[in-house]
This record gives C-alpha cells, sequence and structure tokens, in this order.
C-alpha cells in the first residue's frame, strides 16, 4: 500500500507564496492527479478552512480529507508553516510519501528510491550549513539537546519527503514542539521566522537521521544538475511559483491533461487544443 | 533624482528615497524590474557581481545629494592582494557600496551604516565610517564585510548626507532571496 500525504494549513488566507489561490489550486491539482497515478492513496491533510477551499471551492478529489489541523490554529502563528508539516507526518502511522503542494511527482519513483527507508528530493545547498550553525548561535539555549548532540552539516529539500521507516516522526515533532515552547517568551530579533521554519524542518530531522546513521536517498544527485533530474519532478520551490512563465506551463498541462479539473478552477469552458 | 548608467547596458535603476536591490541567486540573465536587481549567481558559487556605473556626474551647487551609486557583492579573498580589504584567511563575502554624492562649493559630510539581518557583518572599510566632502564631485568608497557565504536576507546600506543643518537619508538593500529562480525540473514541466 503506498500513501502520498498533502498538507495544506494557511489561516492567514493568503496565496500563500503564488500569486493568487487559483495558481495554487492549479498546481496542486496538477500534483494531486499525478500522485495519484502513483501511490494507491492520496491524502489531504488540513483544517476546515482549506476543506472548504481546496475540496468544496476548488473541488480537489483526493481520496482521503483529514481535518486534523484546527487545532494549531488556537495555538501556533500562522508563519509557522513547517509545524503543520510536521504534525501531520506526525499523524501517519506507516509508511507514506509527503509532497508539497508545488512539487509534482511526473512518473512513478524507481524501486531503489521507493523501498529507501528515507527519501529526499534533494541535498540542499551547502550555505545551509552557514545559516544552521547561525541559528545554533542564536538559538542554542532553545534547541533540545538531543538536536544540539546530533549536528549535521547535510540538510536535504523536502519538496517530497518518503518515510518508509518513520521511527524518527515522533520524535522529530517533539523536538520542535519543545523548540517553539522555549522561544514563544524569549524575543530576539536576530530571530526570522523563515529560518526557524527551516531550522525545525529541515535541520532537526538532519540531526535526528546523523544520529541514527540512516543512509538517505534522493531524486536527484546534484543540485547543479536539478532543472533536469534523473527522476521526473518539477518543483516550483521559491519565487518559481509566481513565476508567469512557469504558471502558464503549470497551466497548459492541467488544461491539455486534467481539463475538467482546469475548467472548475478558472471557471471556463476550454477544451484542451 | 539621479540615474545610475548600466555597466554593459544590462543594468539601471533610479534612485529614488529608497532603493531596492535584490540578488536573487538565478542563473538567468542579470535583469532590472521595479527597481529589483537581480543578479545570476547561486549562492555557493559567488564571484564578484557588480552593479551600477563607475563614472562620476557633475554636480552644482544646487545638486545636493546622491548623484550615482554603484557596488559589488563578492568573496573577500578575491580582493586584489595590495587591496587593505584583502584578507586571504577570511572565506566570507563583502558588499561594496561606492556613492557619488556633494555639492559643488559646499563642504558636506557622509556617513555610512551597514546592518546584516543575519549578524554576521563585522567590519566595515574604512573603520571610519564618517567622512567629509571637501572637492567637487567627490567620491566616497565604503565595503562592509562579513566572514560567512553571502546568505539569504537583507543587507543594508545607509548613507546620511549632512549639509549645514539640512541631511538627507539614502538606504540600499541588497535583498538575498533564499532561493535560485531555477527551476528544478524545469526540464520536465
Amino acid at each position: 500500500m503506498r500513501k502520498a500525504v498533502f498538507t495544506y494549513w494557511n489561516p492567514k488566507s493568503d496565496a500563500a507564496g503564488y500569486r493568487n489561490l487559483d495558481e495554487l489550486a492549479a498546481t496542486l491539482a496538477l500534483s494531486l492527479e499525478y500522485a495519484k497515478k502513483h501511490f494507491n492513496i492520496v491524502e489531504l491533510c488540513t483544517d476546515q478552512e482549506g476543506y472548504e477551499l481546496l475540496v468544496k471551492k476548488y473541488n480537489l478529489q483526493f481520496d482521503m480529507n483529514v481535518i486534523r489541523l484546527n487545532k494549531l490554529n488556537k495555538t501556533l502563528s500562522p508563519d509557522l508553516w513547517a509545524m503543520a508539516k510536521i504534525y501531520s507526518c506526525s499523524l501517519q502511522n506507516g509508511p507514506f510519501v509527503h509532497i508539497d503542494n508545488d512539487f509534482i511527482l511526473w512518473q512513478k519513483l524507481p524501486d531503489t528510491i521507493a523501498n529507501a527507508p528515507l527519501y529526499f528530493q534533494s541535498q540542499d545547498f551547502p550555505h545551509r550549513a552557514a545559516q544552521y550553525d547561525k541559528m545554533i548561535e542564536i538559538e542554542g539555549k532553545n534547541t533540545p539537546a538531543v538536536i544540539l548532540k546530533n549536528h549535521s552539516t547535510t540538510s536535504w529539500n523536502f519538496g517530497i519527503m518518503g518515510f518508509n521507516d518513520i521511527s524518527l516522526i515522533k520524535e522529530w515533532k517533539q523536538a520542535a514542539d519543545q523548540y517553539l515552547s522555549k522561544i514563544a517568551g524569549d524575543v530576539n530579533p536576530l530571530r526570522q521566522t523563515a529560518m526557524v521554519n527551516m531550522f525545525m524542518e529541515q535541520y532537526f530531522l538532519a540531526c535526528l537521521i546523523n544520529r541514527n546513521k540512516l543512509k538517505v536517498e534522493t531524486l536527484a544527485a546534484d543540485l547543479d544538475k536539478i532543472s533536469n533530474p534523473e527522476t521526473a519532478f518539477t518543483h516550483l520551490w521559491g519565487d518559481c511559483k509566481k513565476n508567469p512563465d512557469y504558471i502558464e506551463r503549470v497551466k497548459s498541462r492541467l488544461l491539455k491533461e486534467f481539463p475538467k479539473q482546469y475548467n472548475h478552477i478558472f471557471k471556463t469552458d476550454k477544451i484542451p487544443v | 533624482m539621479a540615474q545610475i548608467v548600466p555597466l554593459g547596458g544590462s543594468v539601471a535603476i533610479t534612485i529614488a528615497d529608497y532603493i531596492v536591490a535584490a540578488a536573487i541567486f538565478n542563473e538567468a540573465n542579470n535583469s532590472i524590474q521595479n527597481n529589483i536587481l537581480t543578479i545570476n549567481k547561486q549562492p555557493y558559487k559567488f564571484d564578484t557581481l557588480t552593479w551600477g556605473t563607475s563614472s562620476t556626474g557633475t554636480f552644482s551647487a544646487a545638486t545636493w545629494d546622491v548623484l550615482a551609486l554603484s557596488g559589488s557583492i563578492g568573496l573577500v579573498n578575491q580582493w586584489p592582494a595590495s587591496s587593505s580589504f584583502q584578507d586571504s584567511n577570511v572565506q566570507g563575502g563583502y558588499i561594496a557600496i561606492q556613492g557619488y554624492f556633494g555639492r559643488n562649493g559646499y563642504t558636506s559630510t557622509a556617513t555610512a551604516n551597514f546592518t546584516d539581518s543575519n549578524g554576521f557583518f563585522n567590519a566595515m572599510s574604512p573603520a571610519q565610517t564618517t567622512k567629509a566632502v571637501t572637492a567637487d564631485n567627490s567620491v566616497l568608497l565604503f565595503h562592509a564585510k562579513i566572514k560567512s557565504v553571502i546568505l539569504p536576507g537583507t543587507y543594508r546600506l545607509i548613507f546620511t548626507l549632512t549639509d549645514g543643518s539640512t541631511s538627507k537619508t539614502r538606504i540600499i538593500d541588497v535583498v538575498v532571496s533564499a532561493y535560485p529562480n531555477t527551476l528544478p525540473g524545469d526540464g520536465w514541466l
């Protein structure tokens, strides 16, 4: 049984890095429809608002809609998207793949990757190590001991995260919870929300992987060749989501291959050419 | 308002009260749109990147402002050995900003302050960050040095020009984004 999970938690109701919500929905629709080709079950983990938007308004048809993120709305700063992702992963009780809404997996994963205990998109930029060193300098007193003891100089990009081994996830969430509770009353002008998210998401998990000496597979071996990786995926990271050319190509693919979804999102009646 | 003339025809921005220059890691060509300067390098591959012009303009008695600004971003150990700013032991970055400002026939004072949102900033060259402008068309050069790779964040240089009892402030932000504009899997989309 192969399962894919998407997380949507956007209490600010903004465009979540895209130019608008229609374009977010189009990208997610394409990602979802391709995930349904490769996985037996595709789940959406969201809050009530996300369910109303993605399922009711945009008619995105996941196999399962799990509305479990409402509790975060009361306890978590709306900018801490990484925690929603970690929380969503912690709800899983068997092997799964987490796919970001800006990540499209075009082909089935090769067995060498799909059967690995852990697999991620790629290693992340080498400069992350300097950023996490700085975070330790700023946040050392707030960082759980298990993270500090197992410092990792490697980190991965988590556009896609495959967990056949889920043993670290509960501890990952626990470390993130502990860190957030420490910084709640500790004002620091050098603290940047973007780095807090990446620190919890990338660095904490990397340290736990380091401690357990787990082997990690990646879909793309080399960041220099990431425009055309050997495994078939596209990741509209960062401002790529706002790039009109990239988004037009996403929309064209959606119209061509899944016209019903395209027409529902954009309220049109187009026929693919 | 003053105009920075493009180097090699690819960069042109207009100086307003507030300038935003964004160094976005992008394998495509440098470009400017809406006062955003896009520089085409990935963070761990920074070579020296330069924007602006090296030519001076002419100040008149009525002109009292920043006339032109230029700058570069790169690695400290790439500076010529003869430069006092060179430091072969530092695997870090620098941001240099050069300003042409003053008022013909008047003595002005320029002060430069640098901030780095990552908190890495550790040196400014010259260490003295206030200079008197006594000649026409003066060129003041300030370098900010950071003992780290240039990381995503905001690097801000604030020039304050004082002439008698009046002062003007000009701000340059070099905003380094977290991700390149390169699309992973571009070939598959």
